[in-house]
């Protein structure tokens, strides 16, 4: 989810965080937010950096100045980084991209620990404790360019920070008011209602929490998730933020554990969950523990169409927002093309041979990188639309691009 | 870290093949079972397999299973997560009550030009002004409007013909408008004419006002102006005059038509929704004739069976239906409070179907005279000289002693379908209601009788015709059916792509 | 949790024909399957079609005498819809037994959080004066 790079650290004790800039700014306050860009030298002369966070260049240095300020140098690959975007050095010289400014895609990781399985986790948890993590968020979001249209929070599971939790989507409120929040969680710990309400309280403007849902029958959710219990307290938290005033999307990953009663599903949001803003139907990515679990999971997407068509259509005769992700447009039914978004980021986009002469490719969103290897064996180019349907699916996508799903 | 471990789905599942029932209701259904829960979802088992679930010998691993499971039929687990979803759902559609008193209508005079056998109201001529209400009548009845603690109010005018008395509704509309905006509430309006009167000025005003404008369509000429008799024999005419002159002036979606079936219209449904097609209207409300004033009086010229009713009203669904399937979207509003009913657990706000009955806790009647009733059809019983349902008189009668009087309370006790003979254990009690005053004319007491109220015998049909169609072999009856509850073109929720 | 087992309610035992007439018919009734209550209520819906006489015969036995008001309706037709509505009543009696309590406990819960209970108008209240809206 985020871009590395590697280089020579020079000066690199602590993790350091800073907004890149490749232009000189004036001397003053602003200084310490950013890391300059250096262009010509590998290692840039000390007065060149005071009070800069750091530097980066991609080049080697002729020598190493006296007092060098802290810095990487020698990157390969810096052609990714622009002004705006917001990196993490580290000791070692790792370069990590923590944001994007160009990108619509921008996640950031709260924490890799979890309190769910998932069969399909494409972001495995680990046990340690990664509450480091939490500064500096709060540091990442005074740097983010308040423009920013939307910022996603994933995970494990952003819940299991607790108060942390609640301080960063106040941090969102204060110093991002215009950026839409998207967080991905089980919801299961909003089964606690103060925390649901205290969630609430906040008062962000555009917040919207991705939890998904993966049946209408309760063990069966709880064996997806593998965890006993997660259906009851997800169900519960979703009623509490409701009643918050907590605004939810519906995400469903379909393989072969979730896809016999997808419809039926669709029927149950639409008696017990009638809040929710927006449901996600999800392909699944070759990530994680989907390898380790590709027998009990792997399905066609084509051997699922059925299914999929039935539920859309029913979540929209129902009056529910829906949307298609991470499907190709060759492995859906026609009805289903208006809802199929691109939602794979863009820096992860990628297409087959056979996509080569594809005449709706430009509506289509490919493939992750890691599914390339498996994908459906429907995979075949269209042939060029009228310009009648090009127009219709040219209208037919959103105003702006959606999140990329965990 | 550790190497995780995955479970198989035994793991999660609940332990012992016993499971409990959750409240329900069933009835026959063609041969199989329909079963309607608590919170008004319904769903349709083969007999054996519904003797299996009562009898507690169904199989976790039936098909049904899972699906009485989800839709809350049954219980296998200690969660109580099914008992707060169904206290939800059951709160939501309970949740029109606290508006309490939603509808209020101003009878603004007695006077009117036609003479319509089902009429309810006298035939008094063009002349006598003192059959209009007052100001000072219509300050009180506001002030009492605005006593109910609904957020969203809508004012109806009905008389008489409510345009006769224009000035008043004038009057009624900017008093109304003052106190909604003092009081952060939202108004609506509506006047129920015959759309003889109209004139500039007046359709300026309800555009202005943003007025609705509901007015009687019988069907094709022959039938209209044979139901609704006027000097000159004409009203169909004035009408679809009428309606074009409102929509130009007042806005093209601002008029929508109400239907009465009289003995006549039973033999011609398909030509009436013909006729509602012809003229523009998107909505059909196929509403039968109900037995009051007039209507009694003159039962031998009106009164018919109801399974005339219903054999008329299937044949003009089924012509619906099929003008839907040519392209045109029309609603059957009858079908769609039903349908929104059966398929969503939420209120529609449609009086005459709710437990308890809407009389006086949903609507309210202001007569000319200032005379308060629990609904349209008690100040009719009142112009038949019985005025059990007379609440009071706005002049003498204070908000307390009308909405909250020992009798309005009788009237609402007796009304709760679920507590009444023959309703208590109805499978369709979620989508039903009553009417006490209907049961009152016709069946001599409030309770009523059930097997022989039509009221019970009409909706019990229509209920299974629905239930019938929505899971019957026509795949686009559902799809309807949906964009009917939604209130919108079936293209507009389910965008279609060009061919290639 | 242990669950009461309920008979299949499939053959109709417990009513026995007594004797049928072109004017009547005459079912007894086994009180210990089919309680009073369901006798009642299976015999309500058909007070539209007869006249209908109950009369206990003996601690476990009602008899039911079904006259119909018109003679064009069939005794036959009248005598199989009568003995299955008393089935279904009493599958219905089941099922509302079983599930009386927790219909109680939804329906409180669904208005304990409504507000609903909360402000009746009372009719001995004192007049508030102009107050608009509550």
């Amino acid at each position: 989810m985020y871009l590395r790079g590697v280089g020579q650290p020079i000066e690199v004790h602590t993790r350091i965080i800073g907004r890149i800039t490749d232009n000189p700014i004036d001397e003053g306050m602003e200084r310490a937010d950013h890391i300059l860009l250096v262009g010509n030298e590998g290692v840039p002369a000390p007065e060149q950096c005071v009070g800069y966070a750091g530097f980066l260049s991609s080049k080697e240095p002729h020598s190493l100045p006296q007092a060098p300020a802290p810095g990487v140098y020698g990157i390969r690959q810096l052609g990714y980084l622009t002004t705006g975007d917001v990196v993490l050095l580290l000791p070692g010289g790792s370069v990590n991209v923590l944001y994007r400014r160009s990108s619509l895609h921008n996640t950031i990781l709260t924490t890799e620990r979890c309190n769910s399985l998932c069969l399909m986790c494409s972001q495995p948890p680990r046990l340690e404790d990664d509450s480091y993590r939490v500064e500096e968020i709060l540091r990442l979001i005074e740097l983010i360019d308040p423009l920013s249209a939307e910022i996603g929070l994933s995970g494990g599971e952003p819940t299991l920070l607790g108060t942390h939790f609640l301080k960063i989507v106040e941090k969102f409120r204060d110093f991002l008011p215009c950026t839409r929040l998207h967080i991905l969680t089980n919801g299961r710990l909003f089964k606690d209602l103060p925390f649901a309400r205290a969630l609430g309280r906040i008062g962000h403007p555009a917040l919207m929490l991705g939890i998904p849902l993966y049946s209408d029958i309760d063990w069966m959710h709880d064996y997806v998730v593998q965890a006993p219990g997660a259906f009851d307290e997800t169900v519960q938290g979703l009623y509490n933020l409701a009643g918050c005033g907590v605004r939810i999307e519906i995400r469903v990953v379909v393989h072969a554990q979730t896809h016999q009663r997808l419809p039926q599903l669709a029927d149950y949001v639409s008696w017990n969950l009638p809040f929710v803003d927006h449901v996600a139907l999800m392909g699944m990515e070759m990530f994680g523990f989907v390898h380790r679990n590709l027998a009990t999971l792997w399905i066609d997407p084509v051997d699922y169409q059925a299914e999929l068509e039935r539920t859309t259509l029913t979540l929209a005769m129902r009056g529910f927002d829906v949307s298609i992700y991470n499907h190709q447009l060759c492995t859906l039914p026609k009805s289903l093309w208006p809802f199929a978004r691109k939602s794979i980021s863009d820096w992860k986009n990628v297409y087959l041979d056979a996509c080569h002469d594809c005449g709706v490719r430009d509506f289509c969103g490919g493939f992750f990188q890691s599914g390339t290897k498996k994908h459906s064996r429907a995979i075949r180019a269209q042939s060029t639309p009228s310009k009648e349907l090009a127009q219709a699916l040219q209208s037919l996508q959103p105003a702006r691009e959606d999140l990329e799903p965990v | 870290m550790s190497y995780p471990r995955f479970h198989e789905p035994n793991h999660y599942r609940p332990s012992g093949p016993d499971y409990q029932l959750l409240p329900f209701r069933f009835t026959d259904l063609d041969g199989d079972a329909l079963l309607v829960n608590e919170a008004g979802q319904h769903l349709v088992l083969p007999r054996e397999v519904f003797q299996g679930l009562v009898s507690h010998r169904l199989s976790p691993d039936s098909p049904s299973y899972l699906d009485l499971k989800a839709n809350h039929f049954l219980i296998d687990s200690s969660s109580e997560v099914p008992l707060r979803l169904l206290a939800t759902k059951y709160r939501t559609r309970k949740s029109f009550l606290s508006g309490f008193t939603g509808l209020h209508i101003f009878v603004v005079t007695l006077r009117c030009d036609h003479s319509c056998h089902y009429c309810q109201v006298s035939r008094v001529s063009q002349n006598r002004a003192k059959y209009d209400m007052t100001e000072d009548t219509a300050e009180r009845a506001l002030d009492l409007t605005f006593r109910s603690p609904s957020r969203a109010l809508k004012v109806e005018f009905q008389g008489g013909e409510p345009l006769l008395n224009f000035d008043l509704i004038k009057f009624v509309v900017l008093g109304a408008e003052r106190r909604a905006a003092a009081s952060g509430r939202e108004v609506q309006f509506v006047v129920a004419t015959n759309l003889a009167f109209l004139d500039d000025p007046m359709l300026e005003f309800l555009r202005d006002h943003h007025v609705l404008v509901s007015t009687s369509m019988d069907g094709p000429a022959f039938i209209h102006n044979a139901n609704r008799p006027r000097p000159g024999n004409d009203s169909h005419q004035m009408t679809v005059r009428g309606i074009a002159r409102v929509r130009e002036i007042v806005g093209p979606d601002r008029v929508s038509a109400i239907m009465t079936t009289s003995r006549l219209s039973l033999d011609h449904p398909e030509a009436i929704v013909d006729e509602y097609v012809r003229l523009g209207f998107d909505h059909i409300f196929l509403r039968p004739i109900s037995p009051y004033g007039f209507a009694v009086r003159t039962r031998h010229r009106t009164g018919y069976e109801v399974q005339r009713f219903l054999d008329f009203y299937r044949r003009a669904l089924t012509h619906v239906i099929e003008i839907n399937r040519g392209g045109q979207f029309l609603v059957e509003d009858y079908a769609s409070i039903l349908l929104t009913k059966i398929l969503t657990p939420f209120p529609t706000g449609y009086v005459d179907l709710q437990s308890p009955a809407g009389a006086g806790i949903g609507v309210a009647v202001y007569d000319y005279d200032g005379d308060v009733y629990v609904s349209d059809e008690g100040r009719m019983l009142a112009q038949m000289g019985d005025k059990s349902f007379r609440l009071g008189n706005v002049h003498s009668d204070r908000y307390e002693e009308l909405f909250g009087s020992s009798h309005l309370r009788k009237l609402v006790t007796e009304s709760v379908v679920e507590s009444m003979p023959g309703c208590s254990e109805c499978a369709f009690q979620s989508y039903c209601g009553c009417d006490p005053l209907e049961n009152h004319a016709t069946q001599g007491s409030t309770v009523g009788h059930r097997p022989t109220s039509e009221f019970h015998i009409r909706n019990v049909e229509i209920i299974k015709h629905l239930i019938r169609l929505y899971h019957g072999p026509d795949v686009f009856a559902p799809k309807l059916f949906w964009s009917w509850v939604q209130g919108r073109p079936l293209q507009d929720i389910l965008p279609e792509l060009p061919a290639h | 949790m242990p669950s009461p087992k309920a008979d299949p309610p499939t053959a109709p035992s417990g009513i026995d024909l007594r004797s049928q007439s072109e004017a009547a018919l005459e079912l007894i009734i086994d009180t210990s399957l089919y309680t009073d209550a369901v006798i009642f209520k299976a015999s309500y819906w058909f007070t539209d079609r007869c006249y209908l006489l109950l009369e206990r015969q003996d601690s476990n036995h009602v008899l039911v005498r079904l006259t119909p008001r018109d003679l064009s309706i069939p005794l036959s037709a009248i005598a199989g819809e009568f003995c299955n509505e008393l089935i279904n009543r009493r599958v219905q009696q089941l099922v509302s037994d079983e599930t009386r309590m927790i219909r109680e406990l939804i329906v409180a819960q669904a208005f304990a959080e409504s507000g609903l209970t909360d402000v009746p108008v009372q009719p001995d209240s004192v007049d508030t004066g102009t107050s608009q809206g509550s």
